[in-house]
């Protein structure tokens, strides 16, 4: 019988097509995971260390394998999938997630506090400023920051954010004012509406 | 530079995982595509009866015993099994046609809570073979085979006709993966449907449609379930909205089975699979309502995906069917 997956081959596969065959040939998921592993281990990695993210990261491409039948084939591109299990995964850790923020935002004050100023004065500010936007992250709302975290790292677009949420395009948008009306602060800058960056992403 | 480049310049650029960790990560991926021999919302595989009943798995236990119980007794009603033994017939069980889901489900709890069960030593293994048939698509029939430690440190899969032996080197995954994990569930129905809700939610689905799978997991993955479980599953499935029963009887392996279950997300109508006399667990299927994929023959309208569990022991070593 003359199946459609012979002939696909001639372009490559979007996500959604790898993900669609491999409900029948299972190993076909090997390629969505060599193509983003890496990816999504950073962002785990970003947000609750490289150790959890060892865990995570291994956990999101089965959960992800597991529900590959559910894939909305309609979307070709994969990531906002993956990257809403990934978060899903987060959220279970979300202490840890915090304490590491928090931590990291003693590191640069105590930076910006005693630092050598001699040293490199570009990475002090760094992790002087890391600390500040460290600090805001473990204030902002666990939804903000899942959105907030999906643009800015995971460099998702609003409306894949929602999707890799599973909530409405509104609520991903006011959910990432929010948040950064936050991270703005803690930069020392005004409100984003002010300056018209608003609406970037 | 604006706030969010800010944010994303200021972390820098994540290391990369380590070789470990991918190579990990990639090898656990591999074991469960080839084998399924782990968890998953997969539409092919679970739970059954053993052809030959394993005198070990009967003497052994696991619910994969219950399973064993059941598909003998369906073939030798009253009679004996193929030890000679003769057979419990299952108390309290009506014996009419069922009316509903609710219906088969609660007997099939029933079912369950009256199979005698032994747990396994952390260092079993619970092994379990199941026949996957696809009604289209470029892979239409497919023999897995799976081992996996009742502690859940370790788990096995035949891979191009050699055993493999996987670590999982830390600690358990969040789904119930292994006995140990399983067996620490709740097994009062409406406490195992709030911690399932708790645990569902993935993104963008309906939790409903999580809950019943995850559900569906665990049966899979229990090649020996604690009755108490089972029995506890079933019962809170009927509480999930939307599981009906699907009209007539299903032949699997030529015997008639009931199915049951729900249609997900509109179009993939994922139903398990129960013996029609003892209500045992015989597996699962998954008929595509509608065509979700123009692309991809294997999501036409109509195409079936059928598990059948063929064997479910607890083992000594990994290898072992027996």
């Amino acid at each position: 019988m003359v199946r459609l997956g012979a002939v696909t081959h001639t372009t490559p596969d979007t996500d959604a097509a790898l993900i669609g065959r491999s409900w029948q040939e299972p190993e076909r998921f090997a390629a969505v995971f060599d193509r983003y592993y890496a990816a999504i281990h950073g962002y785990v990695s970003r947000r609750l260390g490289r150790s959890l993210a060892d865990d995570v990261a291994q956990e999101t491409f089965l959960i992800a394998f597991d529900r590959r039948k559910r894939y909305d084939v309609a979307r070709s591109d994969a990531r906002p999938w993956l990257y809403g299990i990934a978060s899903n995964l987060i959220s279970r850790h979300r202490r840890a997630e915090v304490r590491q923020y928090r931590a990291m935002a003693r590191a640069g004050l105590v930076q910006a506090v005693d630092g050598h100023a001699e040293r490199v004065v570009g990475r002090l500010d760094a992790e002087a400023l890391r600390g500040r936007l460290a600090a805001a992250l473990a204030a902002v709302a666990d939804g903000d920051r899942d959105v907030l975290l999906l643009v800015a790292w995971a460099q998702l677009s609003c409306e894949e954010a929602a999707q890799a949420l599973g909530i409405p395009a509104g609520t991903a948008r006011s959910r990432l004012h929010r948040a950064r009306t936050r991270t703005r602060a803690a930069l020392g800058g005004a409100d984003p509406r002010s300056d018209g960056e608003g609406a970037e992403r | 530079m604006n706030d969010l480049e800010t944010l994303h310049d200021a972390w820098g650029t994540p290391e990369a995982p380590s070789g470990t960790a991918h190579a990990q990560a990639r090898a656990a991926l591999l074991a469960r595509a080839t084998s399924d021999g782990d968890h998953g919302h997969r539409s092919a595989r679970r739970r059954l009866r053993p052809p030959r009943v394993r005198v070990r798995l009967l003497a052994v236990g696991a619910s994969a015993l219950a399973i064993a119980a059941g598909v003998t007794l369906v073939g030798n009603v009253g009679g004996t099994d193929v030890n000679g033994r003769p057979r419990p017939i299952i108390s309290g069980l009506p014996t009419g046609p069922v009316a509903n889901a609710a219906e088969a489900l609660e007997r099939a709890a029933v079912a369950a809570e009256t199979r005698p069960f032994t747990a396994p030593r952390a260092d079993q293994w619970i092994y379990t073979e199941d026949r996957i048939t696809w009604s289209a698509g470029p892979r239409r029939r497919a023999v897995s085979r799976g081992w996996r430690r009742a502690d859940g440190s370790q788990w096995a899969s035949i891979e191009n006709g050699r055993l493999r032996i996987w670590t999982r080197e830390r600690r358990a995954p969040s789904l119930p993966w292994d006995y140990t994990t399983m067996s620490a569930l709740p097994t009062d129905p409406g406490a195992l449907l709030r911690w399932a809700y708790q645990q569902s939610g993935g993104p963008g689905e309906a939790e409903a449609s999580e809950v019943y799978n995850l559900f569906n997991t665990i049966l899979r993955n229990g090649g020996a379930l604690p009755p108490r479980l089972e029995a506890a599953i079933f019962r809170a499935m009927k509480q999930i909205p939307g599981v009906t029963l699907v009209d007539g009887t299903v032949s699997v392996s030529g015997r008639p089975t009931l199915a049951l279950g729900r249609v997900q997300d509109g179009w993939l109508y994922e139903q398990v699979l129960l013996d029609r006399q003892t209500y045992a667990y015989r597996g699962e299927r998954s008929v595509v309502l509608t065509d979700h994929n123009p692309k991809d023959p294997s999501l036409e309208k109509g195409t079936v995906v059928l598990g059948v569990r063929i064997a479910a022991a607890i083992v000594d070593e990994p290898g072992q069917r027996r």
